[in-house]
């Protein structure tokens, strides 16, 4: 081998290194673009992770939501019958149209036909169509019993047409028309949902969450309204003008004066019931008026009832007003009026104070000889004395009651038919007479059972009656 | 003049590596050294490095994605329900109750007694609900008993004062024509066909605006 010259000896050397250098720069080129690709990835998973985080941040607030959702989910799903409650519901329905009146003629449900294999829906639409026969009121409670049924039932279409017949059919005086309606309810399909996810310690959540689930849980607002029937409102879909020669029943003078009797009544005891709202009213006043009204109105219910009873007020107009002056004022005065107040409730018995103030208006009212006043005060509260032995007022009711045993007795006396017609006074010791309905009777003597002469003087006489000492002047 | 070169082989001129040589070998095995070295820098250092952070990260990702993955079970399951509440709700609101408005029409036509405004009677009745919109149509051909035209307008000003007129969209307009009737008392009336548009009870979806055409 020729001995390599010195340019080709460096030439050789540097080739090699040169050679290496490239292989090593191409490493680091290759070895960067892996890097390169590294820090992509790595930067990819940590945006993952980022969002990741952005979820997992979410998790207990998204928790907390779909623990509330799923639990308050029942409450709201029960406006809507499933489909196993579609049996109840028509059975409620047949409920509502017994206790309504109407008759049905026809009652068929509408269902659009599910095809094999398709996904069920979720909230899917029944309609059903109605026909049936019905007065104005009574179709009238019949879809009032609908809309407030606890399950949402939409009424959309209906359609009135009154029998135009000249005999046309009654039930209880108003007339019977022919009704279609449609209405419509959803049913609810849970099992056409995605699966629920599992919750760890979804109990434990639930129990927490207790408050807020309560509190989240408004019920679906359907409106509710209560009709409250004809009240004496004539029916819209009948011609209110009479028939020729079929005028019904009394002349409308004498129905007006009829009504108008009793709207003066209706007015007292509402002038009655205003006074009784007065703040400064004694207790006497109180219980008197109070007397007064409930007498009052149980008369007059008793009168509405004779004249709904017989009739007496046919004309559509003054029906109304009968309806709306007097059957429904004292409807309202009696639910007003008619209960136990709060006070009673709590105690039944007059207080001390009032108990007191009675015995000693009593006696000043038995002193002025205003004996009926004092009864009727005794009288308009005696069931509020009926105080237990027990209880410390008890002897304040014994005092009442004592008083009105000697007020009433004083009132029996004055109703004696006793005709003083002369007396004979004894100063000398002997017994005075009093010469009383054309007989003598000496002191002493009884003149009844109940009565005796206990001493005759002058200007009057003095009579034992029932035991009280009463004194009759002449 | 004989001389002796007594220095060993390698050592005599004519046999040691000359300088150019042996700089250059010099240079190039530090050329060599140097690029091997950032190569092993780069390719153990950095990239070693990062394949560790790789590691690492990918095991806390798959951590968090599994819990990421709950969370969008639970979104998905909130959305669900959320949309099941908002449709028991929306049909709750789509309904009417028509016996409150039969009540409050029963008392505009009675007039609380009152037949000096007017005495009305309807000869039917029809509502028809929009599928859609919940928007409902109420025919009422009626009757006002009386010569006067005021009579009708009478009625349809009670119909406007109404509770259920604030759901009244539309009215048609007071009319009537004249009709006697002679086996009534009194046999006068003003007979008109009245006809209410109620609101609607659900807000429509704007439509889709359809798609530009694309020339052919």
């Amino acid at each position: 081998m020729a001995k390599l010259t010195e340019k080709q000896k460096m030439l050789a050397v540097g080739g090699a290194a040169l050679g290496i250098c490239l292989i090593a720069g191409a490493g680091v080129v290759w070895a960067s673009g892996l890097i390169e690709e590294l820090e992509q990835t790595i930067e990819q998973k940590r945006t993952e992770i980022a969002a990741a985080e952005a979820k997992i941040a979410k998790v207990p607030s998204t928790e907390k939501e779909v623990v509330i959702l799923r639990e308050n989910l029942g409450e709201y799903v029960k406006i809507l019958p499933e489909d196993q409650g579609l049996e109840d519901f028509v059975k409620m329905l047949n409920q509502f149209e017994r206790s309504s009146g109407i008759q049905t003629i026809n009652f068929q449900p509408s269902r659009p036909a599910r095809k094999d294999g398709k996904v069920v829906e979720r909230f899917e639409r029944i309609e059903y169509q109605y026909e049936l026969t019905a007065t104005l009121w009574q179709f009238m409670k019949f879809i009032n019993s609908i809309e407030n049924y606890e399950r949402l039932v939409s009424i959309t279409d209906f359609a009135i047409t009154p029998v135009t017949a000249r005999e046309s059919e009654t039930r209880d005086g108003d007339v019977v028309h022919s009704i279609k309606l449609t209405m419509e309810t959803y049913t609810y399909n849970p099992a056409s949902t995605g699966q629920d996810v599992t919750i760890p310690d979804y109990n434990d959540k639930k129990d927490l969450l207790r408050e807020e689930i309560v509190k989240r849980m408004q019920p679906i607002r359907l409106d509710r309204y209560e009709h409250r029937g004809s009240r004496g409102r004539r029916d819209i879909f009948v011609d209110p003008r009479e028939r020729e020669g079929q005028a019904e029943g009394a002349p409308i003078e004498e129905q007006r004066a009829i009504l108008e009797r009793y709207l003066g009544e209706v007015q007292r005891l509402r002038a009655v019931n205003l006074k009784l709202a007065k703040p400064d009213l004694t207790i006497f006043d109180q219980f008197t008026f109070e007397r007064e009204l409930k007498e009052g109105l149980t008369k007059l219910e008793e009168a509405v009832q004779e004249v709904t009873q017989k009739q007496q007020i046919t004309s559509p107009t003054l029906r109304q007003r009968w309806v709306n002056e007097v059957v429904e004022p004292l409807a309202d005065m009696k639910s007003t009026r008619g209960g136990k107040s709060e006070r009673e409730m709590r105690d039944p018995y007059l207080s001390a104070d009032e108990m007191q103030q009675l015995v000693d208006s009593m006696s000043q009212l038995l002193t002025e000889g205003d004996l009926q006043s004092a009864s009727d005060r005794f009288e308009a509260i005696s069931p509020r004395l009926l105080v237990p032995e027990s209880d410390p007022r008890y002897s304040l009711a014994v005092a009442a009651k004592v008083l009105q045993v000697r007020v009433q007795t004083a009132i029996d006396f004055s109703a004696l038919d006793l005709k003083i017609q002369g007396v004979v006074v004894n100063h000398e010791g002997g017994r005075s007479g009093v010469l009383l309905n054309g007989n003598v009777f000496e002191e002493g003597e009884y003149i009844s059972d109940e009565l005796m002469l206990r001493r005759v003087e002058e200007e009057q006489v003095w009579f034992v009656f029932r035991g009280l000492t009463l004194i009759r002047t002449l | 003049m004989i001389r002796i070169n007594l220095l060993p082989a390698d050592y005599r001129r004519g046999n040691r590596i000359p300088p150019k040589v042996l700089a250059t070998a010099f240079g190039s095995a530090l050329a060599v050294a140097a690029s091997i070295g950032w190569f092993g820098i780069v390719y153990f250092g950095e990239l070693g490095q990062l394949e560790r952070t790789d590691v690492a990260i990918s095991e806390e990702l798959a951590q968090k994605s599994v819990k990421g993955a709950y969370y969008d079970k639970l979104e998905v399951n909130r959305q669900d329900y959320s949309a099941r509440v908002q449709t028991i709700q929306d049909i709750g609101k789509s309904r009417r109750a028509w016996s409150k408005f039969m009540d409050e029409m029963v008392d505009v036509v009675n007039s609380s007694g009152e037949s000096e405004r007017h005495l009305a009677w309807f000869s039917s009745l029809t509502v028809k609900t929009d599928k859609k919109n919940r928007a409902a149509t109420i025919t009422l051909p009626g009757a006002v008993v009386g010569t006067e035209m005021a009579k009708v307008a009478n009625l349809h000003e009670d119909i406007q004062r109404a509770p259920f007129f604030a759901d009244v969209a539309s009215k048609t307009a007071p009319g009537g024509k004249y009709a006697f009737d002679k086996d009534r008392v009194p046999g006068d009336s003003f007979v008109y066909q009245l006809q209410m548009q109620l609101k609607p009870m659900v807000a429509e979806a704007p439509k889709k605006k359809p798609a530009p055409k694309t020339p052919k």
